[in-house]
């Protein structure tokens, strides 16, 4: 049998996109919510317009395909993620390239080339630290330390209501905020 | 796609660390990798200590930080008490809305900059009420916590409204922010992300853009300005009146 003709194919792109999230995510986890909030956001028709499909997801990047007039829609698709699992998730769309070569080459690879981003470590004995904002000392833990950034479990629960009014696990502070600036 | 490029997106209202759960510099980090050129930090609590911007200003580069308040008040005379006591000591007034008749009273007031959250109770704006946000400068807030953290009847009956009060400020030609109104970094949105979600609510994608960038400039630029008393009336330098 011949092949489906070039002018008739379902012209496509590719969404580079990367998850911040408060714990590892799986690959099945992370499609069963993107279809799960498709369907919510769109019902049925629209998602088939969609023709979203995951391609790779490796270390919180990966590369999710949809049809070529479709790309906004699938923009706010993926906005509209909320949490995965009951763990609190942003997904960032990095780009969108008309080959999955492309997205790979411009957004995935350069960026880890460029910045450097070094590996997101979780410390196994929790170093303390203190910071004071508003009159306000919160004391805790580290539990995250990549790119400047900090993420802190509390220590007393004293101030145990601000994570549940912002409905996170943990206070996100920067190196920056820290007293005594040293880590480590 | 040129001219979303060149644009500066600016998010008004973004919430920090005695009312919710991240720092106002992780706020400020977060927005600054999405690409944003600035936010306005808001407090909930008249009484907190404002964020200073010069504390780490040689990190925070090419990147503007504001001073907002997001006043929450059950009745009308509270409202005005408040604004005319913060007007001085803030960028930029928002009032959260949803009830009838916080929404009236905010919209008729010059100082206030924002309505935020207008349709949160699932009820739209009407004629008048657009009339009035028109007149007095007053920009109606879309916000997209509506679309992110809701789910199913109230996030249906928000959107119906929200989709009613774009026809509305579009029809009496008031000013549209998008907004994330971020309790969290996990709530901030890229600014593409933004348009997206706004468009869903039943705008332009010009229209978007604007609410995002060009109407956020507009506040900063009316608010920042020294000279400018109140609608209408500003200081101008003798020299410029004879020449």
């Amino acid at each position: 049998m011949k092949i489906l003709p070039p002018t008739l194919r379902e012209s496509n792109r590719y969404i580079a996109f990367s998850i911040q999230s408060e714990e590892q995510i799986t690959r099945r986890d992370l499609i069963n919510e993107i279809n799960y909030s498709t369907t919510a956001l769109l019902g049925d028709v629209g998602s088939c317009e969609l023709g979203l499909r995951l391609f790779s997801f490796e270390d919180l990047k990966g590369i999710i395909r949809c049809t070529a007039d479709t790309t906004w829609k699938t923009r706010a698709v993926l906005a509209s993620v909320y949490s995965i699992k009951g763990i609190r998730t942003r997904i960032k769309v990095l780009g969108i390239s008309g080959t999955v070569r492309g997205a790979t080459e411009k957004y995935l690879l350069t960026e880890s080339i460029n910045e450097a981003e070094p590996e997101r470590k979780i410390t196994q004995e929790s170093i303390e630290c203190t910071i004071a904002i508003n009159a306000i000392n919160i004391h805790g833990s580290i539990i995250n330390y990549y790119n400047n950034k900090i993420d802190l479990m509390l220590k007393d629960r004293q101030y145990i209501e601000i994570l549940d009014r912002s409905n996170t696990g943990y206070i996100g502070i920067t190196v920056f905020d820290l007293k005594d600036k040293e880590i480590d | 796609m040129g001219i979303i490029k060149r644009s500066k997106f600016f998010d008004l209202n973004v919430h920090s660390l005695p009312d919710y759960a991240d720092s106002p510099g992780r706020m400020v980090l977060e927005a600054k990798e999405m690409a944003y050129s600035g936010i306005c930090l808001t407090s909930l609590n008249p009484s907190n200590s404002f964020y200073d911007p010069n504390i780490s200003s040689s990190f925070y580069k090419n990147f503007e930080i504001y001073n907002g308040i997001e006043i929450q008040v059950n009745n009308i005379s509270a409202l005005n008490k408040q604004v005319n006591r913060l007007i001085d000591k803030v960028d930029i007034i928002l009032v959260s809305g949803g009830h009838e008749k916080i929404n009236r009273a905010a919209l008729e007031n010059q100082k206030v900059d924002i309505l935020a959250r207008p349709a949160s109770r699932g009820k739209p704006l009407n004629h008048v009420l657009a009339k009035a946000a028109a007149d007095n400068g007053v920009a109606i807030d879309f916000n997209i916590d509506a679309l992110t953290m809701h789910a199913r009847g109230s996030r249906i009956n928000t959107l119906a409204a929200m989709r009613l009060n774009v026809r509305l400020t579009r029809k009496y030609d008031a000013s549209m922010v998008l907004t994330s109104s971020a309790r969290s970094h996990y709530d901030l949105r890229g600014p593409r992300e933004m348009m997206a979600l706004g468009m869903l609510m039943g705008m332009t994608q010009d229209e978007a853009l604007c609410a995002l960038s060009i109407v956020p400039q507009a506040i900063i630029k009316r608010n920042t300005n020294k000279n400018r008393i109140m609608k209408g009336v500003e200081i101008v330098d003798m020299v410029e009146v004879v020449q």
